[in-house]
């Protein structure tokens, strides 16, 4: 009985690890893999999905419709930003850096001035799950399944559609991919739409987790980073197995040091990995 | 602290009689007069002529922007509607609010600091949110000799001749862990957040605690920028402690609160550091906060006649601050409006702006008749003496003022609170320091200390 609670204290934790790893890091995973461009404003995309989420919701629609207007509006605003700005800087990885960093800048400030230090919240659903002694919020659980189901359409998406072909074609060789007549200009704004719907997506799924503030956007984007750093190219594969070796170490570490363990663990094994495995993950799985 | 005692050093060094920050000031001032006289030549026609005194000068250094932003438009809202009941007049002189925006940086705070003194040559400043603000101008304040009144809630500490503070201290709420460990036992785990305020906190936490034969079962220091906490969650389940001490501020370590109600944490918190100041009660849907039992010195619910006008009033001239606009009458904008208050009383005491009277004005003791209570400022310490206010928050997330036995009440649950005694026995600024030969100093206790 002790041993089922415990086992279960592990497991909930650990597929809570692996949901916030996940979905922090899959929109910055798709465009970074596919296009080799680096968005430092990820955070801020994710801020923008968690707040329009809530402002759906506070509207009246149930969560899971509010989340999917949440993606929509971060992937048309990142569409918006792939058009004025991003489009510019293809091939220019560090200018694109600085770019979105500016960005991410601008849109804390200006969701601060319009909205105040916090914004209404979701209130946490689904409830307590209980087995024994052990609780633990439904909605964690949910949150690691939900990162699961949503690789496997990212998964669908990029093998079994033209996009998929297309951009996956894009990523190997961009030049050759244009020459056998694949518009690389439009496969990538669909890429920065696809990883933008992706984050507002995870900040919708977040929401209900966390307080709304204008800066939340600073903590996911650690997360990401860490995440996709550890996973490398490998968009699918590197980007959740990244998730889900991180969530293993994360786990034991936090709940024998307390919550600054875990995070001491999270970056020391995110050190080690890129020391040892600087392709990722993706190194290990990818045969050349 | 070796800081600090190298700044008051520096002061002593560099101006032996106190009397060259003066001539420099008067000279700054002659220079920003006739400067000023040039560049407003033309206009001179309007406004010259009238042969009243100057006006008294007052500025502010609230962040309106920036993180802290909501709590300095609170603060600066405050001080605007005492200006208005005041007509802008004191002492029959027009009172000229010059008032700055620091948006959260030290820098600027710096640079804002010596601005107000050395080019506005203001009478008096109110100002900083956080220590970290107080304590990167302080060292100007202390070299220009410059009166300042700190008004943010804070750990406690500063013990300066030039600062005036009439804020809740982290001593001052020792009512609290008195009533978790009498109602609910002596297990407590302590959720901390990892900075200044939280460590010092937390050390007074554990002194009162002992004081009552109660131990921390668990500790928890959790950086600031933390919104995670299932391990934390796991940890409290396994302690199973009485009731869980929360020193958790700023929004992120505010998702605690939410994901522990999720996972069914069903414990009592006693706070020192939520519901007055940041108003979760009023932030989140009900019941997150439910079973949170706060202390400080001012609650928007306090049910006294003269409280219920100012915060009808207040919300009023600023309908941001209503419950229908998701606001509250948070503790900061209380001391922002006893802080200009006790300047008015003490200048009115004093029959002059003259600094060093006005202070010896503060010194001499003042009182306040206030939303809060009545406060006193003590001479000594220059800190306030004031009720301290129990608030639990219900199921439906309205307050309920409690006795030390649990019981409802319309009174404080303690009065007329001052400073630790471990501060007062090592801060008497009217015996150990002049205007001349200050004293500058931030005491904090270690780890210790406090016994």
């Amino acid at each position: 009985m002790a041993v089922v609670e415990e086992l279960f204290r592990f497991l909930v934790l650990m597929l809570s690890f692996f949901g916030t790893l996940a979905l922090a890091g899959i929109g910055l995973a798709i465009i970074f893999g596919i296009m080799g461009i680096i968005n430092f404003a990820h955070g801020e995309f994710i801020m923008i999905g968690a707040y329009s989420t809530s402002m759906a919701y506070q509207f009246g629609l149930p969560l899971i419709a509010a989340i999917g207007v949440g993606g929509l509006a971060t992937g048309v605003f990142g569409l918006v930003v792939e058009r004025l700005l991003i489009r510019h800087m293809y091939d220019r990885l560090i200018d694109t850096l600085v770019a979105t960093w500016g960005l991410s800048l601008i849109l804390t400030q200006v969701v601060r001035i319009q909205f105040g230090g916090s914004f209404a919240g979701v209130p946490v659903p689904f409830g307590t799950f209980q087995y024994g002694g052990f609780s633990a919020s439904m909605y964690k659980i949910v949150l690691g399944f939900a990162a699961i189901a949503l690789f496997a359409l990212a998964y669908v998406i990029l093998m079994y559609t033209d996009y998929g072909l297309q951009a996956r074609a894009a990523m190997q060789n961009k030049d050759m991919a244009r020459s056998l007549g694949v518009q690389t200009d439009r496969v990538y704004m669909l890429t920065f739409f696809f990883g933008s719907v992706l984050s507002g997506v995870a900040g919708g799924l977040f929401a209900p987790l966390t307080v709304l503030t204008p800066s939340m956007g600073s903590d996911y984007i650690v997360k990401a980073f860490v995440t996709v750093i550890v996973g490398g190219a490998n968009v699918i594969v590197g980007t959740s197995g990244a998730a889900l070796s991180l969530g293993f170490i994360q786990t034991p570490a936090s709940q024998i040091f307390g919550t600054l363990g875990g995070r001491v663990a999270l970056l020391v094994t995110t050190i080690l990995i890129i020391r040892i495995l600087p392709e990722g993950i993706s190194g290990v799985v990818t045969r050349d | 602290m070796s800081r600090e005692t190298t700044a008051s050093d520096s002061t002593e060094k560099g101006d032996p009689t106190g009397q060259s920050g003066n001539t420099r000031r008067r000279f700054l001032k002659s220079v920003a007069v006739s400067t000023g006289a040039v560049s407003i030549a033309g206009c001179t026609g309007q406004f010259g002529g009238g042969g009243g005194a100057e006006p008294i000068k007052i500025g502010t250094l609230y962040d309106n922007s920036g993180p802290m932003g909501f709590v300095g438009k609170g603060k600066d809202a405050a001080t605007k509607m005492w200006l208005e009941e005041q007509n802008h007049t004191l002492l029959d002189r027009e009172v000229e609010w010059i008032d700055y925006n620091p948006a959260g940086d030290n820098t600027k705070y710096k640079n804002l600091t010596r601005k107000l003194i050395q080019q506005d040559d203001v009478d008096m400043i109110f100002g900083a949110l956080l220590s970290s603000n107080r304590e990167a101008l302080r060292p100007i304040v202390d070299e220009n000799k410059q009166l300042f009144s700190y008004n943010g809630w804070y750990e406690g500490g500063v013990c300066d001749e030039f600062m005036v503070l009439n804020t809740t201290l982290t001593s001052q709420q020792r009512p609290l862990i008195d009533f978790m460990v009498e109602n609910f036992g002596s297990d407590y785990y302590a959720l901390v957040a990892d900075y200044n305020y939280g460590r010092v906190s937390n050390r007074y936490a554990r002194h009162y605690a002992q004081e009552n034969g109660a131990e921390p079962v668990g500790e928890e220091f959790i950086p600031l920028e933390v919104s995670e906490f299932g391990s934390t969650i796991n940890r409290i389940k396994e302690e199973d402690p009485d009731w869980i001490l929360s020193l958790l501020v700023g929004s992120s370590q505010l998702s605690f609160f939410k994901q522990a109600e999720s996972a069914g944490v069903d414990l009592p918190y006693g706070s020192l550091a939520n519901i007055a100041g940041t108003y979760e009660h009023v932030k989140f849907e009900p019941p997150v906060m439910s079973d949170t039992y706060s202390c400080f010195s001012y609650f928007q619910e306090i049910p006294t006649e003269r409280n219920r006008q100012f915060v009808q009033k207040f919300q009023e001239n600023n309908p941001d601050y209503t419950k229908e606009n998701g606001g509250y009458v948070f503790l900061s904008i209380a001391d922002a409006w006893n802080a200009i208050r006790f300047y008015w009383k003490a200048v009115e005491k004093a029959g002059t702006v003259d600094q060093q009277e006005v202070l010896a004005a503060y010194e001499d003791g003042l009182e306040l008749e206030s939303p809060k209570g009545t406060i006193t400022f003590n001479g000594e310490t220059h800190h306030a003496t004031q009720n301290m206010w129990l608030a639990k928050v219900n199921d439906d997330h309205s307050i309920t003022f409690l006795d030390q036995g649990g019981n409802e009440t319309d009174q404080p649950i303690a009065e007329n609170v001052q400073t630790s005694e471990w501060f007062r026995n090592q801060c008497n600024l009217v015996e150990d320091s002049t205007w001349d030969d200050p004293k500058t100093e931030y005491l904090t206790p270690d780890e210790g200390d406090l016994a």
